[in-house]
């Protein structure tokens, strides 16, 4: 069989387009894995089963749309490099409001929820992540804990893996995250945090919260990380 | 914040070109609208000389606008209309003026239709 370009005056077996084809497909492939790659790259380290959901959907559409002009030789490269290219500018906004804004980043992402808060099993929140007490135990025996009443919180993180806290571990008590007061913790506290906090903060000589990346009490103990460049 | 520079750098980049390619076919299909027009009017005077001219001044114009379709528009589509050309060519030929007209204005809708995918509207989007 014989193809005839209607371009070229040179005739073609099929064996010939065949290749042609195939080398076509190969240059589109190396071309849009590096473009998925160095975008991949910059958008962050974080796993598979880390991904937050707006994450794990744009990963899902990148395949999805990187993957049609490499197949479909008819379909020009930049079909796939456009929207690949948007959804990098999209996971970036998101990324980049979500850290500015505690607000934005509870609506993207959500909060984490407590299945198991003081030793109590939250049936409310079962029923609203659709989860039985089969399902807690599984994840409590993932965790490697075999004793229900030693958990004293489960909490299922915004990106879905539970933390399960038993009566061995304490919590700590976060007080401020990059420079804010985290607000409700705050109101939980007594006075006497807030003084504690101010005291260390008077003695590493730290005047303003902006300058906190982290605060916490562990044990009775207040735990400071200010900002610092790591030369 | 280095990610948010590059992907608006990307953005503006490609917003640039989408611009670049929307006004480039907008001028090709004005272009060729002139010359599809000129070459209809020469076939209906039976100008045969002058038809096959004009024939020719449109098929290496579209020589050159191909390469750059192509890089943008769906290859069936341009080959679509590349194919076009050789029917017209062969009308021409055989001096089949109503046929080569139709097969003309055929050509003149498909790069009108070209013209008015590349558009942002309610049409294209949804």
């Amino acid at each position: 069989m014989k193809y005839k370009y209607l371009n070229s005056s040179e005739h073609y077996s099929s064996k010939t387009v065949h290749n042609i084809i195939m080398a076509i497909i190969f240059i589109r492939l190396l071309i849009m894995y590096l473009l998925i790659f160095i975008l991949l790259r910059l958008m962050g380290k974080r796993q598979i089963g880390d991904m937050q959901p707006f994450e794990l959907v744009v990963t899902l559409m990148i395949a999805q749309v990187a993957s049609e002009p490499i197949i479909s030789v008819e379909t020009p490269l930049l079909h796939g490099f456009i929207p690949v290219v948007l959804l990098f500018f999209i996971e970036s906004i998101i990324s980049f409001f979500s850290l500015k804004s505690k607000k934005f980043k509870k609506i993207i992402i959500g909060s984490p929820s407590y299945l198991i808060k003081n030793g109590k099993i939250d049936y409310n929140q079962m029923k609203k992540l659709r989860i039985d007490v089969e399902d807690i135990i599984e994840l409590i025996r993932n965790s490697g804990e075999m004793e229900l009443s030693n958990v004293r919180h489960l909490i299922l993180e915004t990106n879905g893996k539970p933390s399960v806290i038993t009566d061995r571990k304490s919590m700590p008590d976060i007080i401020i995250a990059d420079g804010k007061f985290i607000r409700d913790i705050k109101g939980m506290r007594g006075d006497t945090t807030l003084k504690r906090l101010n005291s260390e903060l008077r003695r590493i000589k730290i005047n303003n919260i902006s300058q906190i990346i982290l605060a916490y009490e562990f044990d009775y103990k207040i735990y400071i990380f200010a900002k610092e460049e790591l030369s | 914040m280095r990610n948010l520079i590059v992907s608006v750098f990307l953005i503006v980049f490609i917003i640039s070109i989408n611009i670049f390619i929307n006004q480039y076919i907008k001028k090709s299909y004005d272009d060729f609208n002139e010359l599809g027009s000129q070459y209809i009017h020469d076939i209906e005077e039976e100008n045969w000389t002058d038809a096959k001219k004009s024939l020719e001044k449109m098929q290496k114009q579209w020589e050159e606008t191909e390469h750059y379709l192509k890089l943008v528009v769906n290859h069936e589509t341009v080959e679509s209309i590349g194919a076009n050309f050789k029917i017209s060519e062969i009308y021409l030929k055989k001096r089949e003026g109503a046929f080569a007209a139709a097969q003309c204005e055929e050509l003149l809708h498909f790069l009108e239709h070209l013209h008015e995918n590349e558009q942002i509207n309610r049409d294209n989007i949804f």
